[in-house]
């Protein structure tokens, strides 16, 4: 025995007299005898009238689960020491905060700190609260000293009772006799509690003895899930047994009446939501009085989001890494006893009339890809829809007078003990009731919906515009504190491009068609097209040179020589071939083929020595053109415009036809109608706005359309896809790889709703604030496993905002642009806010032996620092940005400032370009992200729409409304007006032929054929055991633009999302990208065999063609009407016209087979069954080999697509679906008429 | 640098050539590198990709070691080695049908990159031959052959997988037209393509006539329109790939079931079905294996999935064997290179849970038939398979071999957008392997 003197630590505070223990802390003095390490402080604890024990201003040491205390061993004997023979008592006073499921927080342990020089498991004893079932058990721990031969092991005894979180005081205790393994005794508040051995098993083996510290509150070096949080009061250690009579006397509690929590404002027919955030986590549940920082009300007790935050200047950041939601509601329920069930996602309780009901513990988080995938239990009712994945259930009943009660539940969203790493899913969080038996209903004050798949779908999707309004309002509000700054912005925009002096408007042309001052420019522009028509009729030959000469030496010569001057050879003019290069040899010698060296090097066999050096070779063609051309001797006509602009000899509209200039009338009515539809909101026309357009005669008919689908909220649906492309949005819902960024798309989708001035959007980017995965701009700041990141960004807003291609600099010199790897860099530091350096990657393979030599030249080798740094004074000189910068060290926001100054006229010309290329299939520039050496066609007109576009105030829905109103635009489609080749410049005689897009395919077909789009979520880690960094959900997708890679590299059927990729099929066939590591704005639009194959074979054509009871369809061939007209309403919702007299004859027959019968009486319509249930694959189970088998059954099912309606007849329906069928694979719907 | 034509400056170059007439430096040049050329020009017209998804065990299958134990934690193979009908070569005991026709192929041992932790990374770096960049998006094997190679038929697709669409697959750079078809299910057939199971044939032939009422009219009223009539033409395409002349391809039950079953379970059908779209002209046929059904993990053998692997093994040496002759006696072995991929190999060692864990230095991949002069084994590897030792083939020279014994010349540059872009950086075919 070495029990030589005490370490008393505190004096005691109590009327019990405590029996000499070895420590003792109460935690009424300031700390002595031992280190405080992190946050403890010493706060009210236990005291009267409730705890009779402790006076009335007892203190208490409260851990906030980061913090310990720290008592040193005395070394050899130290009575803190215990071994064989030994007999201990572990005792304290705790309230307890919650403790996660299978987690071990310790309130009393000698070793196990990790401390240098101590073997990790050197456990003498501990006494711990293990989460079980949402209560903290006691539990005793000790690791038994390694022997000869034999390794040692944990042995953990822990209680099948403990105490619960949040429930005031208690008093824990465990006795122990080293050596006699059923000596063990467990106690809460006084009273014995039963338990076992549960890990180790009982032992007769000595624990690890050592001279390591004791710590109070922690262990293992301060880990998060092994720190307890909350209050502990009078810890002590016994060298003895204490009786169970001692013990007994520990604890007294007097019941006080609980006081009442009051609201005056419970609310009455609604759910009223409240999220509560400033407290802090660790020390369990935040006083229920907490005010919120957001509510709002609903319907029915079921959560799967909440409002999204927003900041200054109106974008969406993260909320704290744990909130709490609070649900307050009225419910009346029928008199009798009825089971109630609550889902959670994170720990949560019920309160019915201020009367805790339950508390579910959080579920646990486990790592890894190995667990089983959850089983259905044998008895689940066939209606109730499953427990979500990664959602703990708990059920009660409870008796009802028929009376409302108060219901109240709270749940604690987010990482309460680790950093934050998970997200703040809710999963599928709801409150349900049986009522006396009967199905579960979820509850609320006056709504009831089925607990079924079905109910919970129409719950959540229609949660969805309410969520998106409120964001919005949030969004909005947040957003006002920048707006003056803005105002400001766009009143000296305003006042700087009024002041240039600018040119009248061109007059306007009597006989060419007009509706706005665009009309004028393009009129101006064919005009002078047949002028110089008329000019070349003068001059033999030179219509040949300008339409195919000039163009080929244009498209295939100038990179290097004209632009540059390779081998010092230029040949852009006809003096200049005659000179020729470096050889001394003239290029061309007029009338002699066989001595112009031009013709031989590109008609050269010899890949080494033919021009141009990359590329395609000229074909046939192109070199009849070229000899032609030289042996007719070589004219070069002028092609000045000084010479049409002298010829003031006015054009006549015969003279204009005679050259085909003519514009193109304006087209039909309902063609203009889905022309803008589609062009603007990305869908097809619906009945209801077809019908209200025809039924408009005003004038301002067309006006009218343009000005309800610019206020039309799916404007931005229309535009984040474009943007997505644009900006290189690239997130991935697996593990992210290259270039993969957060999902700013939810943030392009916010400006655009907004109608965000574009100088605001492009400063927003730039500046790249908010949330990082949750949806803010701080995620295209991302850029995954590249080495410079920021030089990807400023690449991406080169071409974006300025027309400046920079993709070449990050390795070397652009070899046909005028930049050099400096201009790229430059900008990527000022990106980053400090010098970067070129990484080790950005290297150009050497040429292979006996290749050419590479036509790049490298000025920045790998390792060399570049400052923050402009380099293109021409288009905003560096000082230019300085009146409007709000901090002017912040190199980035000088970048923003730099790119959306309104003395940079770029910026406003790009954006409009931008606009005018989707509406019209052909830019003013063609290239919208490379302007380097490009004529606009129209440059006048370039400039009009910059500097209406800055007058606006960047308004871009302004711009639109100027584009669209113009007859240019509203004309018929012409296919002759079009440039025949891509150095030719477009007129806009007529309107150009233009595919949709992807995702207007997508969203179109959807919407025309009324079916909802049902998915499901796109995420990969369904039950929340991982983090955004690593796993995102990007949610339910409603419209294309929300797709994103699937991402199944590793080929596993338990990693398919087979409804989803149905959908990414079709979109990736036209053109969508999966992954968007670069950005792109000109899509690959040639038509191949696997579009159509798609849209008539794919598993979502089976969905469309389907009439399901969900289809659109279904309902209108449910009603009452002559067959004519439900042939009518397919045609309008589909193609926005009505069928042809020979489409009516081939039809009409087939549909009017079986008419008068088509619809089942009610009575006779076969119930459609509930399908059988599936269990949820998540990430954390995909490896277990069922998880396969679920995900096969999935995609078996998403093959065979929705059962039929029971309420057709199954011969006239497929009659219908097969005309459906037809319509949907006509090439018609893939065009803009 | 000892090229000799490396230092002839491009201008000197012009005007030499220019001067010279017929037999300049650029003539000789041509032909010196012609003949280089030549000697590695295969004569092979399709590529069967098989695909070990998951990074498949070197040691546990084509290079076998010293046996270890999972148990003990001792470092070295699973299986005992069985010997070959390539003598002096040696293959795991789960291979005994592949180690018959070892003649007809060729291991190799010694192939390397630089991606351990990420199977995405490795699985992009194995098919496209190079690493991710930040600046292009690289085209896979299958889309640069399709490209390269071109249709053999009309109405037949260049390039189909069988598995699951991923980033690694597709065509990068060269666009949609040089991407994949894929399927699932052998016997439903292509996503796309495959005519849902519930339209019966005569509403087929309804469908089709309707769409013909739509699409007449539709072309007519746009006579001029060059666009329309291109999409439409491919329409048609479309509908005759669709149609019973392809679709024939994926019906299975025409084989004898002696064949079928000695292609074993539905890795082996995929194979079948793969010979079969060879016969069609397709191009590339990529097959995934990786149904992770057999022992939890696929090839991705971590802790427990080690337990079940041989059944894995076991399953590619039927479907791999039976490919090889079903190939040779239909006279297509010749014309069909056979070759085996995975994202990376694994270490000697054991996991905690008796598994392995991923190693790139160096792993084994195989190539077969194709008309290229097999030898077995080709590079040497340590004694556990973790380093190579001898004749060691980058990843870049694997992928010139494919490309040159289907008449590809790996040098030569595609172009993305403005970017030349040689189909290989660098990389140099296995000169052994071209007779």
């Amino acid at each position: 025995m070495h029990l030589t003197k005490s370490v008393v630590v505190g004096l005691l505070a109590t009327a019990v007299a405590w029996a000499k223990p070895v420590l003792h802390l109460d935690f009424e003095r300031d700390p002595t005898g031992f280190e405080v390490v992190g946050d403890v402080t010493f706060e009210l604890g236990p005291r009267l009238p409730e705890y009779p024990h402790f006076a009335k201003d007892n203190r208490a040491g409260i851990f906030d689960g980061s913090g310990r205390l720290v008592i040193k061993d005395s070394g050899k004997g130290s009575p803190l020491d215990f071994d064989n023979g030994d007999a201990i008592t572990l005792e304290a006073w705790v309230s307890s905060g919650t403790i996660g499921e299978g987690d071990n927080v310790y309130l009393i342990g000698k070793g196990r700190t990790n401390n240098k020089g101590f073997a990790a498991n050197n456990q003498n004893y501990a006494l711990r609260l293990r989460g079980q079932g949402g209560e903290g058990c006691v539990s005793f721990l000790f690791f038994s000293r390694p022997e000869k031969g034999k390794h040692g092991e944990w042995h953990r005894w822990t209680s099948d009772t403990g105490v619960l979180a949040e429930d005031g005081w208690s008093h824990v205790a465990v006795t122990y006799e080293f050596g006699k393994p059923k000596s063990v005794k467990g106690y809460v508040d006084g009273k014995p509690v039963a338990g076992r051995w549960d890990m180790g098993g009982a032992t007769e083996r000595p624990p690890v003895v050592d001279d390591d510290e004791l710590w109070i509150g922690s262990a293992l070096g301060g880990s998060r899930n092994n720190s307890f949080a909350g209050g502990l009061d009078e810890v002590a250690v016994h060298r003895e047994c204490l009786s169970p009579e001692i013990i007994a006397k520990r604890h007294r509690r007097v019941s006080q009446p609980k006081p009442k929590f009051v609201r005056d404002d419970w609310p009455r027919d609604k759910v009223l939501v409240e999220l509560v955030e400033g407290f802090s986590p660790a020390r369990g549940w935040p006083r229920p009085d907490l005010p919120p920082v957001d509510s709002y009300r609903q319907d029915l007790l079921g959560f799967y989001r909440t409002t999204h935050k927003y900041a200054e200047p109106g974008v969406r950041v993260d909320r704290p890494k744990t909130f709490l939601l609070r649900a307050l509601a009225s419910i009346t329920l029928p008199a009798g006893e009825h089971e109630w069930l609550v889902r959670s996602r994170w720990a949560s309780r019920i309160w019915v009339d201020d009367e805790l009901m339950v508390s579910v513990p959080q579920p646990r988080k486990g790592g890894g890809a190995h667990h089983n995938v959850p089983r259905i239990p044998e008895d689940w009712p066939a209606y109730l829809r499953l427990t979500g994945p990664g959602d703990a259930e708990k059920r009660f009943r409870l008796k009802s007078k028929g009376q409302t009660v108060q219901v109240r539940f709270e749940t604690l969203v987010g990482d309460v003990k680790g950093k934050g790493k998970y997200r703040h899913d809710l999963g599928e969080t709801c409150i349900a009731v049986s009522v006396s038996g009967q199905p579960f209903v979820l509850l609320g004050p006056v709504r009831k919906v089925p607990l079924t798949d079905a109910g919970w779908m129409t719950w959540r999707r229609e949660r969805e515009p309410f969520f998106r309004n409120l964001d919005t309002n949030r969004r909005r509000k947040a957003a006002k504190k920048a707006d003056s700054y803005w105002e400001k912005r766009h009143k000296q925009a305003r006042e700087i491009v009024s002041a240039q002096v600018t040119r009248a408007l061109p007059e306007v042309f009597g006989f060419i068609p007009g509706r706005n001052s665009i009309d004028r420019f393009i009129g101006v522009g064919l005009v002078q097209a047949t002028k110089r028509l008329r000019g070349s009729r003068e001059e033999a030959g030179s219509v040949h040179f300008r339409d195919s000469v000039f163009p080929l030496l244009q498209d295939r010569c100038f990179k290097c020589h004209g632009e540059k001057e390779k081998g010092k050879l230029r040949l852009d003019s006809l003096k200049a071939m005659l000179r020729g290069g470096e050889s001394g040899d003239p290029a061309v010698v007029p009338g002699d083929i066989g001595k112009s060296l031009l013709f031989s090097l590109v008609s050269s066999r010899d890949e080494d020595e033919r021009m141009p050096p990359k590329g395609k070779p000229f074909n046939a063609g192109e070199l009849k053109i070229l000899r032609e051309w030289i042996e007719s001797g070589a004219a070069w006509p002028s092609q000045k415009r000084d010479t049409i602009a002298a010829d003031d000899k006015k054009v006549t509209r015969k003279e204009m036809a005679e050259a085909n200039l003519v514009p193109t009338s304006l087209t039909d009515d309902l063609s203009f109608l889905r022309r803008v539809t589609i062009d603007l909101v990305g869908e097809f026309p619906s009945l209801a706005e077809i019908d209200d357009f025809e039924k408009d005669k005003s004038a301002t008919k067309r006006a009218n359309v343009i000005d309800r689908l610019l206020a039309d909220a799916r404007w931005a649906d229309n535009w984040v896809g474009y943007w997505q492309d644009v900006l290189a949005e690239n997130p991935n819902i697996l593990k992210p790889k290259l270039n993969n960024t957060g999902p700013f798309r939810e943030w392009i989708y916010e400006a655009f709703l907004d109608n965000k001035p574009m100088d605001r959007f492009v400063t927003e980017l730039v500046l790249m604030g908010g949330s990082k995965h949750g949806g803010g701009p701080s995620g295209f700041g991302l850029a995954t496993q590249n080495d410079v990141p920021m030089a990807a960004k400023a690449h991406v807003l080169g071409t974006a905002f300025l027309g400046t291609n920079l993709q070449c600099a990050r390795c070397h010199d652009a070899p046909y642009h005028p930049f050099k790897q400096a201009d790229l860099f430059g900008m990527a530091a000022m990106l980053e806010r400090k010098g970067i350096s070129v990484p080790k990657t950005s290297i150009v393979a050497l040429p292979t032996a006996g290749s050419r030599k590479p036509l790049v030249e490298v000025t920045l080798k790998p390792g060399a620092n570049v400052k923050p740094n402009w380099q293109f004074p021409s288009l905003a000189s560096f000082g230019t940005a300085e009146p409007y910068l709000r901090n002017d060290k912040d190199s980035r926001e000088r970048l923003a400032v730099l790119i959306t100054s309104p003395t940079n006229a770029r910026f406003p010309q790009v954006i409009a370009n931008r606009l005018w290329k989707r509406f019209f299939g052909f830019g003013l520039v063609d290239s919208p992200g490379d302007w380097h050496k490009v004529r606009p066609s129209h440059p006048e007109l370039l400039e009009y729409l910059g500097r209406e576009f800055v007058l606006s105030g960047y308004d871009l829905k302004s711009l639109a409304r100027l584009i669209l109103n113009s007859h240019a635009y509203q004309r018929q489609i012409s296919p002759n007006a079009n440039p025949q080749s891509t150095s030719e410049k477009p007129l806009f005689a007529g309107q150009t032929r233009r595919r949709l897009r992807a995702e207007q395919i997508v969203d179109g077909l959807y919407h025309a054929t009324g079916l909802p789009m049902e998915v499901g979520e796109l995420n990969m880690d369904r039950d929340g055991g991982l983090g955004p960094a690593t796993f995102l959900n990007l949610g339910i997708p409603r419209k294309a633009w929300q797709y994103a890679s699937l991402s199944n590299e590793r080929d596993r059927p338990s990693l398919a999302f087979p409804r989803v990729q149905a959908v990414i099929d079709t979109l990736k066939q036209f053109g969508w990208r999966p992954s968007r590591q670069d950005p792109l704005t000109d899509r690959e639009e040639t038509p191949h065999a696997l579009q159509p194959g798609i849209l008539s074979n794919g598993i979502l054509s089976i969905w469309l063609t389907r009439l399901s009871s969900e289809h659109g369809i279904t309902e209108e061939c449910l009603e009452e009407r002559p067959v004519e007209d439900l042939l009518d309403t397919v045609f309008l919702r589909l193609l926005t016209r009505r069928p042809t007299e020979t489409e009516r004859d081939r039809f009409l027959p087939l549909l009017r087979e079986g008419y008068a019968e088509r619809i089942i009486p009610v009575a006779e319509r076969n119930p459609t069954p509930w399908p059988k249930k599936i269990p949820a694959v998540s990430w954390s189970n995909h490896l277990s080999p069922e998880a396969n088998f679920f995900v096969i059954e999935e995609e078996k099912r998403a093959r065979e697509g929705d059962p039929p309606s029971n309420a057709l007849s199954p011969a006239w329906r497929e009659r219908m679906e097969d005309a459906l069928w037809a319509v949907i694979n006509s090439p018609e719907i893939l065009f803009i008429p | 640098m000892n090229d000799p034509f490396n230092n002839l400056s491009r201008r000197t170059f012009l005007k030499s050539s220019a001067i010279a007439s017929i037999a300049g430096v650029g003539g000789l040049r041509q032909g010196v590198e012609a003949a280089l050329k030549n000697r590695f020009q295969g004569k092979a017209e399709h590529c069967i990709f098989l695909w070990l998804g998951g990074g498949a065990a070197q040691m546990d299958t084509f290079d076998p070691k010293k046996k270890g134990d999972a148990k003990a934690k001792k470092a070295g193979s699973y299986y005992d080695a069985i010997d070959t009908a390539v003598p002096g070569v040696q293959v795991c005991e789960h291979l005994p049908r592949v180690a018959r026709v070892l003649d007809r192929i060729t291991l190799c041992r010694t192939i390397s990159h630089d991606v351990i932790d990420e199977h995405a990374a490795a699985a992009y770096q194995v098919h496209t031959g190079r690493p991710v960049s930040g600046t292009i998006q690289y085209p896979s094997l299958g889309s640069i052959v399709a490209h390269e190679k071109g249709q053999l038929e009309k109405g037949t697709p260049k390039y189909v997988v069988i598995g699951y669409p991923s980033i690694s697959r597709n065509p990068g750079f060269l666009g949609a037209k040089d991407g994949f078809l894929y399927l699932l299910d052998v016997e439903s057939g292509p996503a796309g393509l495959a005519r849902p199971a519930n339209v019966v044939s005569s509403r087929w032939k309804r469908r089709e006539e309707l769409l013909g009422v739509l699409r007449k009219g539709y072309v007519s009223r746009n006579r001029e329109d060059r666009r329309i009539q291109d999409y439409d033409s491919t329409l048609q395409d479309s509908l005759e790939l669709a149609g019973p002349k392809f679709m024939s391809t994926f019906e299975l039950t025409g084989e004898s079931a002696d064949l079928r079953e000695s292609y074993g379970g539905e890795f082996g059908q995929r194979c079948l079905l793969a010979r079969r779209l060879v016969e069609r002209g397709v191009r590339f046929v990529e097959v995934s294996h990786n149904l992770n059904f057999l022992n939890g993990t696929g090839w991705d053998t971590h802790n427990q999935g080690q337990l079940n692997q041989h059944l894995l093994i076991k399953e590619l040496d039927d479907a791999l064997s039976t490919l090889i002759t079903d190939l040779e006696s239909n006279k297509l072995l010749d014309k069909t290179l056979i070759a085996v991929g995975t994202e990376f190999g694994r270490p000697a060692g054991f996991d905690g849970g008796g598994g392995r864990g991923h190693h790139s230095k160096c792993f084994s991949l195989l190539l077969a038939g194709g008309g290229l002069k097999h030898q077995g084994a080709y590079g040497v590897s340590d004694d556990l398979a973790q380093k190579s030792v001898e004749n060691i083939v980058p990843l870049r020279d694997f992928h010139a071999t494919i490309h040159a014994a289907l008449g590809i010349d790996p040098s030569k540059e595609l172009h993305a957008g403005d970017r030349p872009v040689p189909i290989t950086d660098g990389g140099k075919p296995i000169e052994s392997l071209f007779a």
